[in-house]
């Protein structure tokens, strides 16, 4: 009986360990940005994998705010995106293949944000809909072009509206949740906030170079 | 019964509402909405109607000893560009500069761009 209950606890513990093993912390997955801290950032034009056209001018209209609370100073998007139209650079695809060290000297920027915007749709079905916005988030570094933080979020806010006996609720729910198909900002906000949660905070936030530990959603890690 | 969900409701919407300043330190007041209206219905009312947020946010920020948010003064200036007043235009780019330091780069070759309303 002995020779069997060690075992069965090594094996027990390593089972558990095991488990354990999914949930990573900030500085494990992204050690990188804790070396480098990039201070600013220069947000580029999105890439469209989308089916709406005008996803990559909205979408920019959304990431200031949730990134710059996130501690980071976002270069302003209106007057980096004049300059890169200046070169010819309005969309996404363009700007994969250029070194992201070019950009330190153009724009003073310590790390580059691509983003991928892989759907921005309303879907209807026969008994009602959702809207959904999926990104994909890729920070290099102007010093050596590597890659020092990715994150990948889809966000789909059911509008069916089924009436589930909650009557009035219900009903007031619908109803907000119809206007909502008029305006994107909701959703791609959630998107953002949620996937921001997993970047090691800049300098102007308060858990700057304290967030070390926090540990990131296990499934839709990107490293 | 019904009055206890609307007034649970309503408590719910109207937080939202509420000013909220970030972990960063930061007040956006309705900024990304009025921006987003800009880049979805371009035009002389959505563009008014973002100034006014951004000057809103200016002087709350100041009203709450808070930093500018990134990109608040640099917007009015490339708003005032587009009006033709290139005077207004590089003093916001300095304040944006003068906010921010990591921007030096980036405004510095914005008034530099700038020709200066003789």
């Amino acid at each position: 009986m002995k020779n069997i209950i060690l075992p069965i606890l090594i094996s027990l513990n390593l089972l558990v360990s095991g488990c354990a093993v999914n949930t990573i912390s900030k500085a494990e997955a992204f050690p990188q940005m804790y070396i480098e801290k990039p201070a600013s950032v220069l947000v580029v034009p999105s890439i469209n994998h989308s089916t709406a056209a005008d996803a990559p001018i909205l979408y920019s209209s959304t990431i200031n705010e949730p990134l710059s609370n996130a501690g980071f100073y976002v270069l302003p998007i209106e007057v980096t995106n004049r300059f890169l139209l200046n070169e010819g650079l309005s969309e996404g695809e363009m700007l994969i293949d250029i070194p992201p060290q070019k950009f330190a000297d153009a724009f003073g920027a310590d790390a580059v944000l691509y983003v991928a915007i892989e759907k921005w749709d309303t879907n209807y079905y026969i008994l009602g809909g959702n809207v959904t916005v999926a990104v994909e988030f890729t920070m290099k570094s102007t010093k050596t072009g590597e890659k020092l933080w990715g994150y990948k979020n889809q966000l789909v806010l059911d509008t069916s509206g089924n009436d589930n006996g909650g009557g009035l609720l219900a009903k007031l729910i619908t109803a907000a949740l119809t206007t909502a198909l008029q305006d994107y900002v909701p959703i791609a906000r959630n998107v953002n906030l949620i996937a921001l949660q997993a970047i090691p905070f800049g300098k102007y936030h308060k858990m700057h170079n304290k967030d070390q530990s926090m540990k990131l959603p296990p499934s839709k890690v990107k490293k | 019964m019904k009055t206890t969900i609307i007034i649970i409701l309503s408590l719910f919407l109207f937080s939202g509402c509420a000013a909220r300043i970030s972990q960063s330190n930061l007040y956006w007041g309705n900024y990304s909405h009025t921006l987003y209206n800009v880049k979805k219905e371009p035009g002389e009312k959505s563009n008014k109607a973002h100034q006014e947020e951004l000057l809103s946010i200016i002087d709350k920020s100041t009203a709450n000893n808070l930093r500018v948010p990134p990109g608040i003064y640099a917007e009015l200036g490339v708003l005032a560009k587009e009006r033709g007043d290139n005077n207004a235009a590089s003093n916001y780019f300095r304040l944006e500069q003068n906010t921010y330091s990591e921007g030096s780069v980036l405004m510095k070759r914005a008034i530099s761009n700038n020709p200066s309303d003789s």
